[in-house]
């Protein structure tokens, strides 16, 4: 499933459509960084909170190639920037990351 | 030997933080290892250099690959590890509220960075701490043909 398919409700991506073709499968969800190291698995899509460069440099290094932030936290333009040249999808939901997973779950994207 | 890299990590810089872990990754790639072993070497890559970062007043890394294995070292000037029994330990941790405020701060890095390593030696005192890693090629091509 490409990452344009995982964008519900109102939740916007934040980089460019060239970020969105790339495949994802199943997701990961924490907002600690070592357990997103250890735990997520290549082309998981990661839903989490925490909002900063660390997110996005987590992101590459583990071939996530989308990031969903929850409670509708914003990315920061430098953060928009490094996701475009890494090729990691960024989204923004205001809804909860139970309620984006909820949301995903309903979708059949789970 | 194949490649060799040498990286500076600046203490506290938590934007520039897991630039020398990419670029680690991106010379794994160069020598076509194995997704696998990119893997291990990502995340313990990652959590020395964030190490580096949060705890220490800075440092730097060196990465060399052979044949046969890749090896890291993560070098920093101090304060050191008071106790490094209870720093291996999962859920331990002294980091500050800054640093868990940027996701860190789990407890979960030297614990992550051992299970990733096939060798791994840590000596530090109160003027630096030096971590050594050790990841065997041998599975290269038997990964990636599975």
């Amino acid at each position: 499933m490409i990452a344009s398919n995982w964008r519900l409700k109102d939740w916007t991506f934040r980089t460019s459509p060239e970020t969105w073709n790339h495949d994802v499968v199943g997701l990961y969800a924490s907002d600690l960084l070592s357990n997103v190291l250890r735990h997520a698995e290549a082309k998981n899509a990661l839903v989490t909170t925490l909002s900063n460069m660390n997110v996005i440099a987590v992101a590459s290094l583990a071939n996530l190639p989308l990031v969903i932030f929850s409670e509708g936290k914003e990315p920061s333009e430098a953060m928009i920037e490094k996701a475009n040249e890494e090729g990691v999808a960024l989204l923004v939901a205001k809804e909860d990351s139970v309620q984006v997973i909820r949301a995903l779950l309903e979708a059949n994207l789970l | 030997m194949l490649a060799r890299k040498h990286f500076d990590i600046q203490a506290g810089n938590y934007d520039e933080a897991g630039k020398a872990a990419s670029e680690i990754k991106r010379t794994l790639k160069l020598e076509h290892c194995s997704k696998e072993l990119i893997k291990r070497v990502s995340v313990a890559s990652y959590e020395a250099e964030i190490n580096i970062v949060i705890h220490s007043v800075g440092g730097f890394a060196d990465c060399t690959i052979d044949d046969h294995a890749v090896y890291l070292q993560f070098v920093d000037h101090g304060p050191g590890i008071a106790d490094i029994a209870l720093a291996m330990t999962e859920g331990y941790s002294t980091a500050s509220d800054e640093s868990r405020l940027n996701g860190f701060g789990a407890g979960m890095g030297l614990s992550n960075i051992q299970k990733s390593a096939d060798e791994m030696t840590l000596i530090s005192d109160v003027n630096g701490t030096i971590l050594k890693l050790k990841f065997h090629r041998e599975g290269d091509d038997s990964h990636d043909s599975e």
